[in-house]
């Protein structure tokens, strides 16, 4: 599947398709359901300094064609993750995007530069923008100048890793926060996470989430996550990473020619283990289909001009 | 994977029976595993529901057949209901913990409602051990006491209850339940929160250990989303367990149950 291949920042993939974080746990909980060297690579459940345990229940809520969840970035810490997680993905052919996030800037920076000096870590992915925790990240994507103060701030202590950045869709204009990110220093950015949304159980006459709102994700939110990764990769040139709702190759195929260089699968994982598997033997067909020796001949091909 | 509709029977306005062709869980050889199920047929991903439900294994009916008892209460389980055999689904599984019997020791299965599911595939688990099955099931009224006949064939003891009196004796399953309890070395049960709490609570009080099978919301039933967490109390500390992977089935001396009432 050479029409797969390729390279992100320095960093060598067999093929663009990451399942994105949160969804895909510490890596192995999908072992028994899927082959996970057939996928690209893996960003794990985003890792705190300390551990963290998350909202309370429900944390779930199926909407239309969506996902609504506030989890709360329940996960062990970075020192758990380390000596307990990481060492059974070791052995595994697939490149590990570990998302990590701070209640503070000092915190980012601690667990930016732990994870940027262990070893079988391929790139980091900075979540500032979970919706589902009060401090969690929402407060640095509020401005632009927050996220090029956090940004700059890890990227002063991470020399080995390439930076991703995850942006929220949960601004006014995606384009500013972009621009911050590729100015101070990220090496990629990742976009979306979850849209803010909420959902009301009528009979208990309460809203379903104990955490009232929750971040939408799956098929609902496509459309927006396309148009964004558009307006994002028309405002940078560091490689843009396309997520949101993606549930097979066709979708892939969208975000690719939106001007997306690698996509992350997350809901979709839910739903059936298998589809970042499919999802490449379906872009390797469609490329051979349309005879085209790699995918990133065609990176945004529907949109620049 | 995918599962094939055998049969797809109502049972009354909002409980059907499904049985699933799909070997892999049908080999499943402990009782109280559940599978996932998605609701929607031959794979088709574009529909507004997405995530795959959880459902008790409910009976192992040849080596590569088994059913599921389903309870109509939203979307998920509508389409379930118009299945036709032959459709396909998309399935996970066999997931889950599993009931620990003991040979020989006096137990008592205890069901409400659709809690009834776990509990068929229990019985025979116990039968097959050489032990007396006794099966509580509760229900509101009649019509939403399941496949009586049948349960009487695998059940040595089957005491029914119903909310309005309308089969069995009136009441919840506690009713007949508390003059038996302290003859039980350990109780199993499936049902609403409130009847597994008031079961517990009976249980707490005869020091008979119990073992409660939750059902909870999941997103994805491999441990990987965190969207289906029990809190249970352990040394003293309030500890979050999965309901997909730790549970279904958890000690229920050790359920925080005010976190689960809600």
């Amino acid at each position: 599947m050479d029409r797969l291949k390729t390279n992100i920042c320095g960093v060598e993939f067999k093929n663009p398709i990451i399942a994105a974080s949160g969804t895909f746990g510490y890596g192995l909980e999908f072992k028994r359901f899927t082959d996970i060297e057939k996928i690209g690579g893996i960003s794990v459940k985003g890792i705190s300094l300390h551990e963290t345990y998350g909202n309370p229940m429900p944390r779930l809520v199926e909407t239309y064609a969506g996902l609504l969840n506030a989890i709360g970035l329940q996960n062990v810490g970075v020192e758990k993750f380390i000596k307990e997680k990481l060492p059974a993905l070791k052995p595994l052919d697939t490149r590990i995007i570990v998302n990590f996030w701070g209640k503070t800037i000092d915190e980012y920076v601690e667990v930016a530069k732990i994870l940027d000096s262990t070893e079988r870590v391929d790139m980091l992915e900075m979540n500032i923008s979970c919706p589902n925790i009060k401090e969690g990240g929402i407060s640095f994507s509020s401005s632009p100048k927050a996220v090029e103060q956090v940004v700059s701030a890890c990227k002063k202590v991470i020399s080995n890793k390439p930076l991703i950045v995850k942006l929220s869709p949960n601004v006014q204009d995606i384009k500013p926060f972009a621009k911050a990110c590729e100015d101070s220093g990220a090496d990629a950015v990742s976009a979306i996470n979850t849209l803010v949304g909420m959902a009301i159980d009528v009979e208990r006459m309460k809203p379903v989430l104990a955490n009232v709102t929750g971040g939408l994700s799956g098929p609902a939110i496509k459309p927006v996550a396309l148009r964004m990764v558009k307006e994002v990769f028309e405002t940078v040139k560091i490689p843009v990473i396309g997520i949101g709702g993606i549930g097979n190759w066709k979708d892939a195929a969208e975000f690719i020619l939106a001007g997306a260089s690698a996509v992350q699968i997350g809901t979709a994982n839910f739903i059936n283990a298998n589809v970042c598997k499919e999802t490449a033997e379906g872009l390797n067909e469609y490329l051979e289909r349309k005879n085209i020796a790699n995918f990133k001949e065609i990176v945004g091909r529907a949109v620049s001009c | 994977m995918k599962a094939t509709v055998v049969k797809n029977t109502m049972l009354s306005d909002k409980f059907g029976y499904l049985e699933l062709k799909c070997p892999e869980i049908a080999k499943e050889k402990n009782a109280g595993r559940f599978f996932m199920i998605s609701p929607h047929s031959d794979n088709v991903y574009l529909t507004d529901t997405l995530l795959k439900r959880p459902f008790a294994i409910c009976d192992i009916t040849s080596s590569d057949t088994f059913t599921c008892l389903y309870m109509i209460t939203g979307r998920g389980t509508k389409v379930l209901s118009e299945a036709l055999p032959g459709n396909n689904f998309l399935v996970t599984g066999p997931v889950g913990n599993f009931f620990r019997f003991e040979k020989g020791a006096d137990t008592a299965l205890i069901a409400g409602g659709i809690g009834l599911a776990p509990m068929i595939n229990a019985a025979k688990k116990l039968k097959e051990m050489g032990n007396k099955v006794t099966l509580y099931y509760g229900g509101r009224s009649k019509t939403d006491i399941l496949m009586y006949d049948f349960l009487q064939t695998i059940c040595d003891e089957l005491i029914i209850t119903t909310d309005d009196g309308t089969l069995g004796i009136k009441g919840n399953v506690t009713v007949p339940l508390t003059d038996k309890i302290k003859e039980y070395k350990k109780i199993y049960a499936c049902g609403p929160n409130r009847m597994l709490q008031a079961v517990n609570t009976l249980c707490s009080e005869n020091n008979v250990p119990i073992d409660v099978s939750l059902d909870e919301q999941m997103g994805c039933g491999v441990g990987a989303c965190l969207g289906c967490m029990i809190t249970v109390i352990e040394n003293g500390e309030k500890v979050m367990k999965r309901c997909c992977v730790e549970g279904p089935i958890f000690d229920g001396t050790k359920i925080d149950w005010d976190s689960l009432i809600r």
